[in-house]
Parts: C-alpha cells; structure tokens; sequence
C-alpha cells in the first residue's frame, strides 16, 4: 500500500483560497455541504433565514453565516454583494435552500404553489445570476444545486409542487452548465434520497413509494451521505463533471 | 480555513483495499490504477496485453505502490476465474472491481459480421458479467461488514449518439449500464454498491490509434466530432480516475444503481 496516500489525495480536493456561497446553509444539507467545503479549505458563508442564522453555534474557523429573505431578490442581490465584499469574489454557490410541501395537488392553492417555487426554484436562479459575474472574472467556478431524486421518479403522494420546482431546478442546472461552459464554470444537481435532516416535518404520515422502507435499498441516509459529492463537484477532481443530475439516494431509482 | 487533510482522505482514500482494474495496462484503466494506488489500494492490474500489465504494475511499485498484473481476457471464463483466484492469493481478498476492459473497432453496420457484434458483446458486457459475477461471489463471502464497491465503465453514446459505425459497442455498452442498475438491486442487501461512469471523448492511445491507423479505414464521424459539443474540451484519463475513485470511496456510500456522466458537458452541448 501507498504509504503517501494522505499527500497524493488531498490535493485533488483541496479547496484553499475558494470562497463557498450556500443558501439554506443553516440546516441539513446545506449545511453539512458548507462544513465540508471549510474542512476542504474554503471560506465558506452560510446564508439562511434570520432565526436559523441566529440558532447556528459554534461554527468552525473559516466559517460564517448570513440572514437573508430566500423569496426576495433585493435581499438575495444583498447577500451576494456582501459576500463578494467581504471576500473577494465567489467560487463555489451551493443552492440549498428548500422548503417541503406535501399536500394533496386538488388542495393546493396557487399561493401556496408560487411561494414553493419562490423558494425552491427562483432564488437558485436570483442567486446564480448574481454570483455568476464574478466567478467569469475569476475565471471559473463550480454551481451545485441540491434537488431532490423526487424530480425524476414520484417518491410521495402530495409532491406535487415540490417534486416540480426541483424538476425546473434540474433543468435549469443543465442550461447553466451549456451557458457557462465557457466560462469555466460547471453546473451540477445532486438529487438526495431519503436523507434524514432535522427539517423533516414531525408528524408526516406519507403515502407512495418512498413510504415504504424496503425501496431504500440502503436504508435512510444521513447528511454526511450527500457531503461527499457536493464536495467532488466542487474540487479540482470534478473538474470534467458538469451538467450531470447525480441521485445520492441509497439505490431508490433502481428499487 | 485550514485544510483538514484527514476529513478528506477518510471520504477519497482506499487505503488496504484491494482493486481489480480491468484493461489496466492503458488508457483510463492506467490512470485509474495509479490513481487507486495513490489513494491506498492494493491494485490487480488486469490487461490482455501482459506487457501492458506488467508495465504498469512495475510503474506503481517504483512509486512505492503495491500492484501485480494478471493477463486476462475478460471474454474468457476461465481466465476471469483464475484472475480473482490470483488476486486472493496475492491480496487475500477484493474490495473493489473496476470494469473497464472494452473492445472498440467500430465497423459499418451493413458490413458488420456477427463475428463483430459478438466479439464486441463478448468482451464488453459478457466480459463486464463475468467479472462481476465471480468478485461479487467473494465480496458476498467476506460479508455484508466489509462489503464492496464495483465501477463500470460505460459509455455516454448509451445516452446519445456520438459517432457512427458504433452501433454495436453503444448496445454493449447498453448492456453495461443494465447489469449495473440490475446487479445494484440484486446485492444491496450484500453491502455491494455498483455505479457505472460513462466517459465521453477521453484523450487516450486507444482513441488516438483509432484515428491515425490507416488499416482501420476509420474516419470519426458524428455530434461528438462536431466543434464544441465537448463544451469542456477532450478528457484526460485523470479526470475519468477521478470520478471512477469517488465511486469506489466512502464519499459515495450511500450511492449506488446510478449511471454518472463524465463528460465535458456532451449531453447538454
């Protein structure tokens, strides 16, 4: 065995001088995703709602954290000025912030239905293009959106909206990754599966597939399951990925 | 923030785990069994070309790697069996297969014989099955605890069309991606996950050799040779070891039945 190991693998993801954008970054896997790009070297900025910003202890050298309105562009183009200011630039946006839906489709108001894509789908796209700019003038960047593998097989009755906003959230991952090619910049979704986080409402009583434990072939996940390719997709090992919808789902698409 | 080397070797390494690579002695197969080497692996280098083999296994050992050769034809029944009997002996085990081993010579499809499409299915799927099917017969005997992990290598044409007079290869390769989702349902419950990578233009002496070999009267056409489709540019066998590693490693545990695209961009160029 290679007695090295450690000195020819850690430079292939090592992070250092990176700067890491994560929305939803307070929580799950956002913010599992953010804790791994600082054990990789990167500065990292986890942006969240004010209370889960506030709730947020502790948190390791290289690390902070921002309160932001994920439904309003003003605050979004606020957050992201303020990151490029405080640190230079951005080279690494993780769309993380989500909200679960689940109600039956023929109870679902149009309201409701807008503010789940506000969250889930049009503030991945407020903050890429705002972030975009400056990874063009660094010359390269990496976007990893965190969708759900709910966006290309049913997982649960009542999804309705939400398996669609990640569904849009899949393709627009696809078209930056077509955009910004040329830019160096590469665009990646990564479509959890049943990953237990500590925002899965209490209480749920779900029905369809995903209800039935034996189509999680690998049982249920946990958030360090997802950390270790939102990690790749961000290293100089990922470089060559883009474009791509990656399930981390235990074996459900193949159930 | 300070790198936490640790944190990461612990998700990307392989350290003692042992590593059949098929079609080891060239190509991303080369580049894969340096790479696992360096990432702690105990390396079975398989190749058809035993020089080939011997070549790189001599290579990781002057890096102060640990690595034997086996010739093998994975076409061959009995050659893969005595191959994952000469990885249990020199290593005591395996952790990690790699199928990788592949026949390419394209041919056109009104002139192909069925010498070709079954030579190509041959090699490729029924070579991929046979390697699978005695590694996961030890991987099933070291139990659940130890478990394993299998990568097959693909093709992004299963996808989309890339070049023409390739028909059979992109149905082998087919092949390849169902016995990947089939056997990852079949031997989760093993502790087996099993993933399959589908390259898209990688720069390797195979690909080279295919357009500058005047005996194969091959002239590339198709999307993938059209200018800018690999909106990132040709491969180079790294960057393919590099997602083939991930897929071997703790950092895709909770992976497996899934076909990843390593690509450039070619599926949405």
């Amino acid at each position: 065995m290679n007695a090295d190991f450690a000195g020819q693998i850690a430079p292939m993801f090592d992070l250092s001088g990176k700067v890491a954008l994560v929305t939803g970054g307070a929580v799950g896997m956002g913010k599992g995703a953010g804790l791994a790009m600082a054990a990789a070297g990167a500065n990292v900025v986890l942006a969240d709602e004010a209370d889960r910003v506030a709730a947020l202890a502790d948190l390791p050298a290289g690390v902070s954290a921002k309160a932001c309105d994920i439904t309003s562009e003003a605050s979004l183009q606020e957050l992201v000025v303020s990151v490029i200011a405080a640190h230079g630039g951005i080279d690494i946006l993780i769309n993380g912030a989500v909200v679960n839906h689940n109600k039956p489709i023929l109870e679902t108001s149009a309201e409701e239905w807008d503010r789940v894509q506000a969250i889930n789908l049009r503030s991945a796209f407020v903050v890429t293009r705002e972030v975009v700019p400056s990874m063009q003038q660094r010359g390269g960047g990496r976007i990893i959106n965190i969708t759900t593998m709910g966006s290309v097989h049913p997982v649960l009755n009542g999804n309705g909206a939400y398996s669609a906003s990640r569904a849009g959230l899949n393709q627009f991952t696809r078209n930056c990754a077509l955009d910004f090619a040329g830019d160096g910049i590469t665009a990646n979704a990564i479509l959890p599966g049943a990953i237990i986080t500590e925002t899965i409402p209490s209480g749920l009583r779900p029905t369809g597939p995903g209800a039935d434990p034996a189509r999680h072939l690998g049982g249920y996940g946990k958030v360090d399951d997802v950390t270790g390719l939102a990690l790749l997709l961000a290293a100089p090992a990922g470089r060559y990925i883009t474009g791509q919808l990656i399930a981390v789902d235990g074996g459900f698409l193949v159930s | 923030m300070a790198v936490d080397t640790q944190a990461i070797c612990d998700l990307f390494s392989v350290p003692g785990k042992v590593a059949i690579i098929t079609g080891a002695g060239s190509g991303i197969g080369e580049a894969t069994a340096h790479l696992f080497s360096k990432a702690g692996a105990r390396v079975v280098i398989a190749d058809l070309v035993p020089a080939d083999g011997q070549r790189v296994a001599d290579a990781i050992a002057a890096e102060g790697g640990e690595a034997i050769a086996v010739a093998c034809d994975v076409s061959d029944e009995a050659q893969v069996k005595a191959m994952v009997a000469k990885a249990r002996e020199a290593f005591g085990g395996v952790d990690i297969l790699v199928n990788n081993a592949a026949y390419r010579p394209k041919a056109d499809f009104f002139e192909m014989g069925v010498e070709d499409w079954d030579k190509m299915h041959a090699v490729n799927t029924r070579g991929t099955f046979l390697c699978m099917r005695e590694v996961i017969k030890v991987m099933r005997d070291q139990g659940k605890e130890r478990g394993g992990a299998i990568v097959n290598i693909s093709t992004i044409g299963t996808a989309l069309p890339t070049i023409v007079n390739n028909v059979h290869y992109d149905s082998s390769k087919a092949g390849v991606n169902s016995i990947t989702k089939s056997t990852a349902t079949e031997f989760a419950a093993d502790g087996i996950r099993i993933n399959a990578v589908m390259p898209g233009g990688v720069d390797t002496g195979g690909a080279k050799k295919m357009q500058t070999d005047p005996s194969r009267n091959f002239v590339p056409k198709g999307p993938i040779m059209m200018p800018g489709r690999l909106l990132l540019g040709i491969a180079q066998p790294i960057q393919l070891a590099s997602a083939i590693l991930f897929l071997a490693s703790p950092a895709s545990s909770y992976m497996t039945g899934h076909i990843m695209a390593v690509d450039g961009g070619y599926l949405v160029g």
